[in-house]
């Protein structure tokens, strides 16, 4: 589904070095690393909002970087901090997502019907969300990023800020699409999270894959059977600053 | 694709003019009714007001065209300037500021079709005031059978167009000359002398001296009915319905709209705009020797940093000062008497010390970003407010100490009454912030009211106190 090799880009100091990364359909992937390490860089230039300095990017056989637009159409951007038009409803943000992704109206109208009331938004669906919390915040972005179906969903802290039940209400509906062949690659602090929803984890430092693979081959790696991933990533990310 | 289709740059345009309509009407329902009312009752007068004053127009159209096309040359490089000016503070925002351009950017959107609509937005923005006081002369003079006035509608959205382009490019080049943090600040130092520009060049005719005023009548006047050949004057002849200025008008803007949405594509793909909200450089090491001292020098030293770094205050201060010198030249001009009569520029100082304090006092009074902070620790709330005088008095006395030494240097006589008309208005600028902290919401309808009426006591604080101090001086 994504496939990415030698990826390069630099902000007068390099932030992502020959990157590869593969991720199969159906496959939940966590990018982890500490704060700098181009983890946000890399999701961007996936994305098409960071033009990388050298690399391939693939998204289901196309190639983003010469087809950007065809790219996009099967791909969502959730950033870390949702930024909705206050004066509109999610009703009418949604609207406005599906124009972009060209949705047609009818399907896009029970799509979003659906996505409102999964998140638990619909109660809400007229108020304009300048009063929202975080959270509902949160839930409307991800509402967006799902409207148009995409095949890969491409993630930054998608839970952050939510409470434990948005969070596991979130949690199941990615799993479900990934049950139907979606791939989602997301960061994360919350190594938990990485821990309990991610088939395979990849942790990057100074903009290099320092180690990549399920839970239990990092585990492996640092050899410590009983290592919670938080030991595996503190271990594996000191190594690599050393 | 229909024109107006999802996607369409019709339909992108139509969700910004959504949006921004929406912000209009944020207040409360009978807010919101009111300033209905008010506006149309506004647009009614001025529609009057256009009706009355196309006649003057009419003979000037008739009886002399070189006249009429220097006039309408004037005004529409003013109206340049202020477009220009609004362009370049809105381009920094929509360019910068804007959250959706991650979402707007990561859809199948072609980037350039984005950023030009994000440009045309940008000038509707900064076209829209200016059309509502110049729409009642063009349809008073429609009204009167001058059927090519309407070609300033499409002056007007060409020039805005054309400044929107500018300003956003103007602010790229900063981005790439001075990096993100200085970007902000010279934008709006530049919007503000473009602001003073637009001044100057409407009030050239009474601020520039008889001598000077005939010196550029000479020069550029064009011939009585003639059709003059310079480029100078195609945007008036546009204006005048002439079909080839306006049709070179509309493709200039256009173009220079498009060429720099595809440039800005590029720089945004490049990741180099996007990033004014990065991080300051790390300053020198050697503060952690502050932690030694007590609590009111903490207080003190945090409020004199922020101010320091308040990123709007050099511009603000600029334009106060800048504004000073069409008043002062007005002035002298009316009065016939030169730089030195004293009354004069007791007033201007007296009003800009008013207004630089008002400048001042936001970053302390008004901007503190963690009020809850001091407010939830164990300090007495008066030893705040005594560090944030302490500061503002000791900013003020640094800027706005120096047109008054100026004075007492130049004018020693007038001194005296400059001291204490500056230092009043100074004092009522202050007790007004303290007394009336302005609120820290100002968005919604409410909130741009109780700006208005803050702002208004606030004028008539330095007029009045200037207006005192001009009177001292001439009775002393």
């Amino acid at each position: 589904m994504l496939t990415v090799r030698g990826l390069c880009k630099s902000f007068g100091r390099p932030a992502v070095v020959g990157l590869d990364l593969t991720l199969a359909p159906g496959e939940i992937y966590a990018l982890l690393g500490p704060n700098g390490a181009g983890k946000t860089t890399t999701l961007r230039m996936v994305c098409g909002l960071l033009e990388p300095d050298a690399g391939r990017i693939e998204i289901a056989g196309i190639d983003a970087l010469a087809e950007p637009a065809r790219a996009k159409q099967v791909t969502a951007w959730l950033p870390d901090e949702p930024l909705l038009y206050d004066r509109l409803t999610p009703f009418e943000y949604l609207e406005f997502v599906a124009g972009l992704w060209a949705v047609p109206p009818a399907t896009a109208r029970s799509r979003a019907e659906a996505l409102l009331g999964e998140l638990g938004l619909w109660p809400h669906r007229a108020e304009t969300c300048e009063g929202f919390s975080r959270g509902m915040r949160q839930k409307t972005a991800l509402a967006g990023a799902l409207l148009h179906d995409p095949s890969l969903m491409v993630m930054d802290e998608p839970l952050s800020g939510l409470d434990a039940g948005a969070s596991r209400q979130v949690k199941d509906m990615l799993r479900t699409r990934v049950q139907t062949g979606r791939t989602v690659v997301l960061t994360t602090h919350v190594l938990e999270v990485a821990e309990r929803l991610a088939d395979r984890i990849g942790i990057l430092h100074a903009g290099r894959m320092v180690a990549e693979g399920t839970f239990t081959e990092l585990r492996g790696r640092v050899g410590a059977g009983r290592a919670t991933l938080e030991d595996v990533f503190l271990d594996l990310t000191a190594s690599a600053a050393a | 694709m229909s024109l107006g289709a999802p996607g369409s740059a019709l339909w992108l345009l139509r969700h910004d003019l959504r949006l921004a309509g929406r912000e209009f009407r944020s207040g409360g329902r009978r807010q919101v009714r009111a300033a209905r009312y008010v506006m149309g009752a506004a647009i009614l007068l001025l529609h009057l007001f256009g009706f009355l004053a196309a006649p003057i127009l009419a003979r000037v159209h008739d009886d002399d065209r070189g006249t009429a096309l220097l006039t309408l040359s004037v005004a529409l490089a003013g109206a340049f300037a202020l477009f220009l000016s609004k362009a370049v503070s809105e381009a920094t925002d929509a360019l910068f500021q804007r959250g959706d351009l991650d979402l707007l950017l990561s859809s199948p959107l072609p980037t350039r079709r984005v950023l030009f609509v994000r440009l045309v937005a940008v000038a509707v923005t900064a076209g829209f005031l200016p059309l509502l006081l110049v729409v009642p002369l063009v349809n008073g003079m429609v009204l009167r059978g001058y059927f090519a006035w309407a070609g300033l509608y499409a002056v007007q959205a060409s020039l805005s167009l054309l400044a929107a382009a500018l300003g956003a490019a103007l602010t790229f080049g900063l981005h790439a000359l001075l990096g993100p943090r200085w970007t902000r600040i010279a934008t709006r130092t530049l919007a503000t002398l473009f602001g003073a520009l637009t001044f100057f060049i409407i009030y050239a005719h009474s601020l520039l001296p008889a001598h000077l005023r005939a010196a550029i009548w000479a020069a550029w006047a064009p011939l009585p009915g003639a059709v003059p050949p310079g480029l100078q004057w195609w945007p008036a002849r546009a204006l005048l319905g002439d079909p080839l200025p306006l049709a070179a008008l509309a493709v200039l803007a256009v173009a220079a709209a498009v060429g720099v949405s595809t440039m800005l594509g590029r720089a945004y793909a490049a990741g180099v705009m996007g990033t004014l909200a990065s991080p300051a450089p790390a300053r020198a090491a050697g503060a952690e020797r502050h932690f030694r001292d007590g609590v009111f020098a903490a207080v003190l030293r945090k409020e004199r940093r922020l101010l320091l770094r308040h990123p709007g205050m050099l511009a603000q201060l600029v334009y106060q000062f800048v504004f000073l010198v069409p008043g002062a030249l007005a002035l002298m001009n009316i009065s016939g008497r030169g730089p030195h009569s004293g009354a004069d520029v007791v007033f201007l100082t007296a009003m800009m010390t008013g207004r630089i304090t008002k400048v001042i006092v936001a970053g302390p009074f008004e901007s503190d970003q963690a009020p809850a902070l001091a407010a939830a620790s164990p300090l007495p709330p008066r030893l705040a407010t005594a560090a944030k005088i302490i500061v503002t008095v000791t900013a003020l006395a640094l800027v706005g100490g120096l047109p008054v030494l100026g004075i007492g240097v130049v004018l020693p006589l007038a001194f005296p009454a400059a001291c204490l008309a500056c230092g009043a208005a100074a004092a009522t600028r202050l007790g007004l912030a303290i007394a009336r902290p302005r609120s820290m919401r100002r968005d919604g309808l409410h909130g741009r009211l109780r700006a208005s009426t803050d702002g208004l006591l606030g004028a008539a604080v330095d007029i009045g106190w200037g207006a005192f101090g001009a009177v001292l001086t001439a009775t002393l």
